[in-house]
């Protein structure tokens, strides 16, 4: 498979299907290189892998969590990577792994909407922000759960993407009212608890999400109420932002306008929430603490 | 006359006069209150000790004949208590030869120039102990360590790299966890090249044996720091490990590797580690507030000046040792940037950084960080001014003791670094105290950085898991 169509499967999947994360996109296409590759050795195959990577994170879309995703695929997949046996096997043996392995993924969802469905208590008020599969699945399971409960949606400039969460919530029979991204202090105090997903976990416990969690996050914070993040574990990525400006550009600004000189014009598409301001993650691995995330990368990359 | 063991008997003359102190005291509660004038004397008759009478007596026949100030003592090296009587002959016998109680008779003289004699007497062996009783369970009572350790050096039991070590802890020419690591290592090699089994005994046993009094020795001259403590775990555990019937020559050029091994990983390649993920968080235009003195954060900011990053720094000091003045000479020299100010002017000059590293001492299983001592206010003023802090520290510094303030565990430095000693000695309601460390909470820390991993302070627990796994 040549660069070029690495790309386009891609941004093919990320397009119609507007159900899958950016993350088992890019193993999807990871997993379809891997089954079309003519590669001879287990090295070339594994370049051949790391540059689709490359291409992909270099893609036009927000990957805020995909290499993530990918490095944690390469790391499950090579384990398979033995030397008494011919390639032809090896590649099979990665194959069925990458299969197993994206089937847990799609699993994840559904796994952090049931550990998820006891804080769903009746009568309360939830605010949540820009759209999330998994907040989304959540509430799904929630008010198939006979729950009731009301969701504000923030609509989330500039792609306004709350309002397609407010869509869905009106599709599933979930009460909920769309409210300004300015209004985030207004509603705090008659909310219960703020709900959100995130685009990726990084190692000190907070998370980078759609710019304007980190204002709601303090909000909440200022009004005692509990910041839940949403959020699969395959997100869970190694890096350490200190701050908002350590955050890597290709992160903040879309493929566009990232390659620019002048980015003090630009707006960034997503932001940093200390951890400080996270009450729990909700994970297929079970709620965590902040605090836990770097112990969860630690053993999974250690 | 060599040196070093001269420098000794003076700080024991020291600590002799401390105790006669403490004896004069004891005996100060039991006499009633109008005694106090002739006591000092009469405790002098009284008391069992020979070594309280030699530095009264010395004073006694020094302060007429005050003599320019000498530091280095000239007595003979011997075991203590022959010693100090020896020493109190010495004295009297050749009164050329200078030691701390010429200095002392000096400092006394000018305060009590218009008494008299009983009163300088009752002065100089009165009831001031100058300990902070907080920190009372720091105070070594090195005393009786010195004396051990004089029995210990001359019995030949400890390896001369060890007594040299001591010396040279004891004087800070040895300083910084990672130095005194390092020291202590290559310590540790040569005494297991010097070592020989002897016979029908098996060589990890006799060495543990063999080892015992070097550490001691060791100890008493300076606590270990975690670093050392780890180390010489690690090292320990591999003595243990090796099998019983292995030959002298094996088992040191196993221990040897082994050795080696760990300064190599655990110390250098670790610090490599550590560099390079600290040179990405500095970027362009950044400017790094720093304290005291790391031989890492040093290596940290020399590097990255080196690979173009552009960058200033400010070093921020404090009294007593000043050893930010190390750290800025070391980089002025590689060309850096630099800002040099003290302690007191944190919160003026903490709006300009963007961020800050700091060094540390060791990181505690709870994610507190123990540092020099000053490190917490560098934080506290960090985190009040939202500057991002970094504490970069190789994770064999990581320890499984658990602290929340800085008192249970400290160690105690030179009070005369803190105030000369003439303005305290004499006064019983002054009393300097220079703690060497402090901790800072984990939630003033942003981030660790390690050789494994920037990670969160809170992570401690689990490097320590995978450690020892």
């Amino acid at each position: 498979m040549l660069k070029e169509e690495v790309s386009q499967y891609f941004s093919n999947i990320m397009e119609k299907e507007s159900d899958i994360s950016a993350s088992i996109a890019a193993i999807t296409t990871l997993m379809k290189l891997l089954e079309h590759d003519k590669s001879e050795t287990v090295q070339e195959l594994d370049l051949n892998l790391q540059s689709a990577v490359e291409v992909i994170t270099n893609s036009s879309f927000r990957i805020t969590g995909v290499s993530s995703g990918c490095a944690l695929f390469m790391r499950f997949i090579t384990f398979a990577k033995l030397d008494n046996i011919t390639f032809a096997e090896c590649k099979k043996v990665m194959l069925d792994r990458g299969k197993v392995f994206l089937k847990k993924l799609t699993d994840a969802r559904n796994k952090v909407a049931k550990i998820t469905l006891p804080f769903f208590v009746d009568g309360t008020n939830i605010l949540t922000h820009s759209k999330s599969r998994v907040v989304l699945e959540a509430m799904k399971l929630a008010v198939n759960s006979q729950k009731r409960f009301h969701v504000f949606v923030s609509e989330s400039s500039p792609d306004k993407s709350g309002i397609e969460m407010y869509d869905c919530l009106k599709a599933l029979d979930i009460p909920c009212t769309l409210i300004l991204d300015s209004a985030v202090g207004y509603i705090m105090e008659r909310v219960d608890m703020v709900m959100v997903g995130a685009e990726c976990v990084v190692e000190s416990g907070g998370i980078i999400n759609k710019i304007g969690s980190c204002t709601m996050a303090i909000c909440a914070k200022e009004f005692k109420k509990p910041f839940y993040v949403l959020t699969e574990s395959y997100k869970f990525s190694r890096m350490y932002p200190l701050n908002q400006k350590d955050l890597p550009n290709n992160f903040k600004y879309n493929g566009n306008n990232s390659n620019d000189d002048n980015l003090l014009h630009a707006h960034p598409s997503v932001d940093y929430t200390h951890p400080s301001y996270i009450s729990l993650l909700f994970t297929d691995l079970g709620i965590l603490m902040p605090s836990a995330v770097s112990d969860e990368l630690i053993k999974l990359y250690l | 006359m060599d040196k070093p063991p001269t420098e000794e008997k003076t700080r024991e003359e020291v600590e002799a006069e401390r105790k006669a102190k403490r004896a004069a005291k004891q005996e100060r509660k039991k006499a009633a209150l109008e005694k106090q004038r002739p006591e000092g004397l009469e405790i002098q008759k009284k008391s069992k000790d020979p070594s309280t009478e030699s530095p009264i007596a010395a004073d006694l026949v020094k302060v007429p004949k005050p003599k320019p100030d000498v530091p280095k003592a000239a007595a003979p090296k011997k075991p203590s208590t022959q010693k100090i009587e020896t020493t109190k002959k010495v004295i009297k016998s050749n009164k050329n030869k200078e030691n701390i109680i010429v200095k002392k008779a000096e400092e006394v003289k000018p305060i009590a120039k218009k008494a008299n004699l009983v009163n300088l007497v009752k002065k100089s062996a009165g009831p001031v102990t100058h300990k902070v009783k907080l920190f009372n369970h720091l105070y070594i009572d090195s005393i009786s360590l010195v004396t051990e350790n004089k029995l210990k050096i001359n019995s030949g039991k400890v390896h001369p790299a060890f007594i040299k070590l001591g010396v040279q802890m004891q004087t800070s020419v040895v300083a910084g966890s990672n130095a005194r690591c390092l020291a202590f290592l290559y310590a540790l090699k040569q005494t297991i090249s010097d070592f020989v089994t002897p016979e029908h005994k098996h060589f990890s046993r006799s060495f543990e044996e063999h080892l015992g009094p070097a550490i001691d020795h060791l100890m008493a001259c300076r606590p270990f720091s975690v670093s050392m403590n780890n180390a010489h775990k690690n090292i320990m555990s591999h003595i243990k490990r090796l099998p019983h019937n292995i030959s002298d020559c094996h088992a040191k050029e196993a221990l040897e590797t082994v050795i080696n091994n760990y300064i190599y990983v655990q110390i250098h390649m670790a610090g490599m580690a550590i560099c390079i993920a600290a040179q990405n968080k500095i970027g362009k235009g950044d400017v790094i507030l720093t304290y005291g003195y790391s031989s890492l954060i040093e290596r940290i900011l020399t590097d990255a000046h080196s690979n173009n990053k552009q960058f200033s720094v400010i070093v921020v000091d404090s009294a007593p040792w000043y050893e930010g003045r190390q750290l800025l000479h070391r980089l002025v020299r590689n060309n850096i940037q630099c800002t040099y100010v003290l302690l007191s002017a944190t919160s003026f000059i903490m709006t300009r950084a963007t961020k800050v590293l700091l060094g540390a001492h060791a990181l505690l299983a709870n994610g507190y960080v123990m540092g020099r001592a000053g490190s917490s206010q560098i934080a506290l003023v960090a985190k009040h001014f939202n500057v991002p802090v970094l504490v970069c520290c190789e994770t064999y510094k990581f320890t499984e003791r658990v602290q929340t303030d800085s008192i249970v565990f400290n160690e105690l430095g030179n009070e005369n670094d803190v105030m000369p000693r003439e303005q305290w000695l004499n006064n019983r309601y002054l009393t300097p105290l220079g703690l060497r460390y402090d901790v800072t909470t984990s939630d003033l820390i942003t981030a660790v950085v390690t050789e494994i991993a920037i990670l969160p302070c809170t992570s401690v627990p689990v490097v320590l898991r995978v450690r020892t796994n």
